[in-house]
């Protein structure tokens, strides 16, 4: 027997299916990879991991960072021989911008308020102290790779996730995210939804809503009950940050003369907004504005957005998602602004 | 035309902030009235939902003063940390123009003020102009704020220590007011530089019990919350009059002095809480788990955290310290998450059997070990042979001013070194 036959056990890391995952999600399965590591992605949020996260973390914190604990403990549980948990640190991208405070000690969060016993692997995207490659570097390290190559396999997985994120919007968005993730148990099952409007005037009298909010919040199906896929059969045209064109979000948004805001999370939501209140005003004809509960920067980001709606007359809904919410009061919500917005106009339109 | 100006209170901090604007020409100060339920719910009918609770009472206080006193111009620091203290300025003069309020808020840069910004506020606000006069105004203003606000740090923190010895109850309340107001309408920098004796002799006065062992609490969390006596149900003279030593964390005087990085003892903290939280991430987050190991290392018996509810920084520090409790985190702690719904009865029921708590743990925790010992400050008040005298002689009325500043300064300069070296030892053995 030749034991160099068998190939070397591969590192296993696991990343839970939470928070930025859904924005930075194949960046990080790419550069993983690219480290010869075996990728595993915790299940797709459950009622059991739900109530896990809520148990774990304390009653204070947000749904997002709730279910993040939940995620941890699902992957733990179902991956016994896990040898690293992926948990980032994102502080900023920009010199003068940060992420929100949760983000920028999730990995001490997780480790001390879980007790976590198995190592945690950690990216620092830090623009304030060094590149995004060094912070690639230094996880490199950890993993046994010298410098070149953990440098390589940066530039590669960011060129593979840039390439990615030019093909993603927000109708491919869920299912290019679930590819990601090689494990048959874990497909997403798809929900079908009574169609709500008669066969007859279907395709008639559609609408474009824009969902603005984090990615962790408008593509996470479970926590918003499915709003996409509810929308679509009420004959609306979906819009989210992702379909907005990426030179939207060069120019920095101030918020007056010698203000300028410095949440990077916050920083596309307010871009799209200000898109769509200036040109794009024409393209939509309401906006939805999802928030979980407990969210700091969104809290004010939201008062600022709603305000700005309310001068240009849009019609604007705020949904504040939490742990509790019933799937029933939020479908009457989305109905009666869905109807409120269609009767207004295509009133005007038949009676001009 | 003076312009008249006022800003939020935060406590007895308004004595601070007044100093630091009244002597500016051009510039009239409303003192702000205290905070009282009335404000705070007036601001929080207004405020967006769960925004975090200072937002909802300076904004409370801001429409007081419109409605009440006819006042139109605000002083409002703001930041550029993570945390949401740097949206509150342009957001609530947003709300309050869309009220129908005729309002200007000035801004203040305080997130770092070695770089100056903060200057530019004081600078727009004076009239003067001759360029080299006005930083004439801006030094003096600084001045008097910076020495008010070193003496409301040391009487609040007498005031802590002496509370729960105190043999007439509600000496050191009155004391304190009084010398507060003393201090609020004292503008002679000469004789601000020898108030700490006229806190000695006040707080001399006070009768109290010597040579007892009382329970001790740090109370610490987010600045605001602590700072105003009103927000947290004045959870520091409750404690007192249980008989509990409070060893108040928090004060401007302390929150300036780090902005000026030159606070030596919040840099030993944040080496302190290194492991557990690497980076400053707003709030005081990093210096609360700083707090807490010290405290533990020293032997208290419990320790307090007060944070707005749904505070973000403070709310990762909680999650660490539960996190880590029983161990290694094992000093018995609670936390007072407070907004406009907090009600005194709850928080006393609540703080009256921590208390009980505390003693049990004196006596039944094998962890805990009795490092008692008495504060310094009550030797150099109490135990004094020499009667304090108010000696002026002709020459340091010229020199102290100048010099006391500098004594200041390259005393914490001395305490940095010191600490410095502290560490390095420790490191050794």
């Amino acid at each position: 027997m030749n034991e160099s036959n068998i190939p070397p056990r591969k590192i296993k890391v696991g990343i839970p299916r939470a928070l930025y995952f859904y924005r930075y999600g194949p960046l990080w399965v790419y550069l993983l990879r690219q480290f010869q590591c075996d990728v595993v992605i915790s299940a797709p949020t459950s009622a059991k991991i739900v109530e896990d996260g809520a148990k774990q973390a304390i009653s204070e914190l947000c749904v997002p960072m709730k279910l993040y604990f939940g995620h941890v403990q699902a992957l733990l549980d179902e991956y016994p021989d896990l040898d690293y948990v992926f948990i980032p640190r994102y502080v900023s991208i920009h010199k003068n911008q940060y992420y929100c405070p949760k983000f920028l000690t999730l990995p001490e969060t997780i480790k001390y308020g879980m007790k976590l016993s198995v190592p945690i692997l950690t990216l620092e995207v830090n623009a304030k102290k060094h590149y995004g490659i060094e912070g690639a570097i230094e996880m490199g390290k950890t993993l046994g790779f010298s410098l070149e190559d953990s440098g390589k396999a940066w530039m590669v997985a960011l060129k593979k996730y840039n390439q990615l994120k030019s093909k993603m919007n927000s109708s491919n968005y869920i299912d290019i995210l679930a590819s990601l993730d090689k494990n048959p148990n874990h497909v997403i099952k798809k929900r079908k939804f009574r169609e709500v409007i008669p066969k007859k005037i279907r395709g008639k009298f559609p609408l474009s809503i824009l969902i603005l909010g984090h990615p962790y919040n408008v593509y996470e199906s479970y926590i918003n009950m499915h709003l996409i896929e509810r929308l679509k059969t009420l004959d609306c045209h979906i819009l989210t940050i992702e379909d907005t064109h990426s030179d939207q979000f060069k120019k920095p948004v101030k918020i007056n003369k010698i203000y300028e805001q410095y949440w990077q999370s916050e920083d596309e939501i307010l871009k799209t907004a200000r898109y769509y209140l200036n040109e794009g005003k024409k393209e939509i004809d309401g906006v939805i504005f999802l928030i979980s509960f407990a969210c700091g920067p969104d809290s004010l980001i939201e008062e600022l957005v709603m305000r700005d709606m309310k001068t240009r007359k849009i019609p604007f809904l705020t949904l504040i998602l939490d742990e509790h919410s019933g799937e029933s009061g939020m479908v009457t919500r989305i109905e009666s602004l869905v109807d409120m917005i269609r009767r207004k106009k295509y009133d005007s339109i038949s009676s001009s | 035309m003076t312009k008249i100006i006022s800003f939020p209170s935060m406590g007895w901090s308004r004595i601070a902030f007044r100093a630091l604007f009244e002597k500016l020409p051009g510039v009239t100060v409303f003192p702000p009235p205290p905070v009282t339920r009335d404000i705070v719910k007036m601001g929080a009918k207004i405020s967006p939902e769960f925004v975090c609770f200072p937002f909802k009472v300076t904004l409370g206080e801001f429409v007081n003063m419109i409605e009440n006193h006819d006042i139109h111009t605000f002083v409002m620091s703001i930041d550029c940390g993570p945390c949401r203290l740097g949206f509150y300025a342009p957001i609530q003069e947003k709300i309050l123009k869309d009220l129908g309020y005729d309002v200007e808020i000035i801004p203040i840069q305080q997130d770092d003020l070695l770089n100056f910004k903060w200057t530019k506020t004081l600078l727009q606000l004076s009239n003067v102009t001759n360029p080299i006069m006005k930083y004439y105004d801006v030094i003096r203003c600084t001045r008097l704020a910076l020495v008010k606000m070193s003496y409301i740090a040391d009487i609040t923190r007498l005031e802590g220590l002496i509370r729960c010895r105190e043999i007439h109850k509600g000496d050191t309340t009155r004391v304190v007011k009084n010398l507060m107001d003393q201090l609020d309408n004292e503008w002679d920098l000469q004789v601000l530089h020898h108030f700490d004796k006229v806190i000695q002799t006040a707080f001399a006065k006070i009768r109290i019990k010597h040579d007892i062992e009382p329970l001790r609490v740090i109370v610490t969390g987010e600045n605001h919350i602590v700072m105003e006596p009103f927000i947290n149900m004045d959870i520091v003279r409750k404690f007192g009059e249980e008989g509990v030593e409070v060893h108040l964390a928090n004060s401007l005087y302390g929150w300036i002095l780090h902005k000026l990085h030159i606070n030596a003892e919040r840099k030993k903290l944040e080496k302190l809480s290194k492991p557990y939280i690497p980076l400053d991430i707003g709030g005081e987050a990093i210096w609360v788990v700083g707090h807490y190991i010290e405290g533990q290392n020293q032997g208290f018996d419990g320790f307090i955290h007060l944070y707005p509810f749904t505070c973000m920084p403070e709310n990762t520090a909680r999650g660490i310290l539960e996190g880590q409790s029983p161990d290694p985190f094992y000093l018995p702690i609670q936390f007072y998450s407070i907004d406009e719904h907090t009600g005194y009865e709850g928080m006393r029921t609540r703080l009256e059997s921590f208390i009980d708590l505390m003693n049990s743990n004196r006596q039944g925790n094998p962890k805990f070990q009795n490092k008692y010992r008495e504060p310094s400050e009550i030797k150099a008040i109490y135990d004094k042979k020499v009667p304090l005298t108010n000696h002026s002689p002709l020459f340091s009325e010229v020199l102290t001013p100048f010099t006391n500043n500098l004594n200041i300064l390259i005393s914490e300069l001395f305490n940095m070194k010191a600490t410095k070296q502290n560490t390095k030892g420790d490191r050794n053995t």
